[in-house]
């Protein structure tokens, strides 16, 4: 596991944490005993927050886990990289993927890999992407 | 509502150990649910030979009960979503590693 320069995780890392995920479980409680560093966007907190399974306890929890994670916020630069990716990339009218291009752009600009559950919706952006099972393996 | 962290004296300690201890360590602590802090004092008291004559401060004794019995939280879980909450670093860590157990 790569515990030095630090990581971008998505909201399906979170939302596997949330749903008892062993893997995430220990990547998150590793962020939590300070020994390794985790960013997460605030287009995925957006999206965690979005869903219509979130409750108060829901918010309690991330709140508890977000005084453990680095959360970077949707700067301008960020904004025209995941712009223009998703531009090229998907429908101009959807909305789909809005989480992954930005975290594809943060992941870039911040020099971070990307941990998720699901790589493959990383796969047209030019970031480097780890499956969460394998990374902590 | 800002709750202060534990009153318990505390002192921080440093060393270097070996790598395959502490992986070894990590893994159960993660397994098992208990902090490093939790598992080092453990360790510590039964190097002692100690272990039951000193008190268990109150926030470990708690660990027994879900995070939702504490009275504060119990309080948080039954307002409306964005109702703000104040965590000390002790809550937040204990949220974290318990609220979706």
């Amino acid at each position: 596991m790569n515990q030095e320069t630090g990581i971008i995780i998505d909201s399906t890392v979170l939302n596997s944490y949330k749903n008892g995920d062993a893997c995430a479980r220990k990547l998150i409680l590793d962020a939590v005993d300070g020994d390794i560093n985790i960013s997460v966007s605030t287009v995925s907190i957006m999206n965690i927050w979005s869903r219509d399974t979130f409750d108060r306890k829901s918010e309690i929890g991330f709140t508890g886990i977000f005084s453990f994670l680095k959360i970077i916020s949707l700067d301008g630069d960020v904004a025209r990289y995941a712009g223009g990716s998703l531009r090229e990339y998907i429908e101009t009218d959807s909305l789909v993927g809005v989480e992954q291009a930005v975290v594809a752009a943060h992941a870039v600009l911040m020099g971070k890999d990307i941990v998720t559950n699901e790589p493959d919706r990383y796969v047209q952006y030019n970031s480097n992407v780890r499956f969460l099972g394998n990374y902590i393996d | 509502m800002a709750r202060k962290k534990s009153d318990e004296p505390t002192r921080q300690i440093f060393a270097n150990i070996r790598e395959d201890i502490y992986l070894l360590v990590k893994s159960k602590s993660a397994e098992n649910r208990l902090s490093m802090r939790e598992i080092l004092e453990k360790s510590l008291m039964m190097y002692l030979g100690s272990e039951g004559k000193i008190a268990e401060p109150d926030n470990l004794a708690a660990t027994a009960t879900t995070v939702w019995d504490d009275e504060y939280l119990r309080m948080q879980a039954g307002q409306p979503i964005g109702t703000p909450i104040e965590l000390s670093e002790d809550e937040a860590a204990r949220i974290a590693r318990e609220a979706f157990l």
